[in-house]
């Protein structure tokens, strides 16, 4: 890859380089340079981004669903549609067993790049309480909370947390209602990520190398018991 | 039953990404008080069709192109500014420097729509080109050559850079 390719694929997406893009990076300083400065112009961009959200927005938002209910014929039709595309759904969930939840992880963590930036919920008790909840108990630390956030998955909502630990930000996805048939790791756009099941459903954690991967499910073996 | 699992399903999506939508339509239009409509909007439309998702995996995306439209339908009777010129040709408030934060809220705001949408999407949303294409009902190559000229005009019109540079 020559300097002019790795700057036309940098300019487009910065954050799934290709391995060679990123040999290059390593290899050319003026393109080194030219990658800092785009990464540091996307994390200006990003903050500017993260306008302050008027409070009670969410309140606001359902209040307002309420009084706009869904038509009789409407509630009818979905039933009906339900029920005839039973059989669909059964075939669709046996695929999703099969999906790879570290994949999924991956793909949920890139989608959601502000828990990276933001703080939101980052309350040590808050989050023994979520895993409480979810079926594990918190020996020790897991490192600190920086972020948790409650995600809507297949049927249930699952919590996002990003953990600021010795080894990196590692993020850590607890999932309720689905078990894994075995564990499952993922590499993808530069993350690494592992899924497991425990407690209430599976845990997925991702982190940006595959030696703080390893440490931060190294410490969540230590510092974790689960009750089922 | 169902309905119950509905509406405990759509509180969650409102509760988990209201904040995103807020911050993509404030970005877009630039009004906070038309952001808090459109997102209204964009839930109220959300829940009218929430029969019809399929995904539950792709209801942010789904989401996000209705906040879009809602707000290209909030201007349908304005040209929007979609054009593809060459973003050195654009006027960008680069003279006046009372802050870095400032400097960029102008730059985006001078910048074309459809440059800052994708960049959005890109940036705030984690969307590849293809997925940002689909949101954008357009082709992965716009895409690109999009978010390309909305990272040079950044890249050539942010101070700090600058700066950095020189040292």
């Amino acid at each position: 890859m020559n300097c002019l390719e790795f700057r036309r694929h940098k300019l487009v997406d910065p954050r799934r380089l290709s391995g060679e893009a990123n040999k290059h990076a390593a290899s050319c300083h003026t393109c080194h340079a030219f990658a800092q400065e785009i990464d540091d112009a996307d994390l200006r961009f990003l903050q500017n981004s993260l306008t302050g959200v008027p409070s009670g927005l969410e309140e606001r938002i359902l209040l307002r669903r309420r009084f706009t209910p869904l038509r009789q014929a409407q509630r009818w039709a979905m039933a009906a549609s339900v029920l005839l595309s039973g059989g669909l759904a059964l075939t669709y969930w046996s695929g999703l067993f099969q999906a790879n939840y570290a994949e999924l992880a991956i793909q949920h963590v890139s989608h959601e790049p502000e828990s990276f930036v933001n703080t939101r919920n980052d309350d040590t008790d808050f989050f023994r309480k979520a895993l409480n909840d979810f079926g594990g108990q918190l020996q020790g630390s897991l490192g600190k909370v920086r972020y948790m956030k409650l995600c809507p998955g297949h049927g249930s909502a699952g919590w996002h947390v990003v953990l600021e630990t010795p080894h990196g930000l590692a993020t850590l996805l607890l999932i309720p209602g689905q078990r894994l048939q075995s564990p499952s790791t993922a590499n993808e756009m530069g993350l690494y990520a592992s899924a497991y099941s425990a407690g209430r459903g599976y845990y997925a954690l991702v982190a940006g190398a595959p030696a703080a991967m390893a440490a931060v499910q190294a410490m969540m073996q230590k510092q974790v018991t689960w009750k089922t | 039953m169902i309905f119950n699992a509905n509406r405990k399903q759509f509180e969650q999506t409102v509760r988990a990404y209201s904040a995103d939508l807020y911050r993509f339509a404030y970005a877009l239009c630039r009004d906070r008080f038309l952001a808090e409509d459109l997102v209204q909007l964009a839930f109220e439309r959300a829940w009218k069709n929430w029969g019809d998702l399929r995904e539950p995996v792709a209801v942010k995306s789904w989401l996000l192109t209705i906040v879009r439209r809602e707000h290209a339908r909030s201007y349908e009777r304005k040209q929007l500014d979609t054009t593809d010129d060459d973003p050195e040709e654009l006027l960008l408030a680069s003279h006046h420097q009372p802050g870095a934060q400032l400097e960029m809220e102008q730059l985006v705001e001078s910048m074309p729509l459809a440059y800052r949408e994708a960049l959005l999407l890109q940036v705030l949303g984690g969307y590849s080109c293809a997925e940002i294409a689909a949101i954008l009902d357009t082709t992965e190559g716009a895409v690109m050559t999009r978010l390309s000229r909305a990272r040079q005009a950044l890249r050539s019109h942010w101070p700090a850079t600058e700066l950095r540079r020189v040292k």
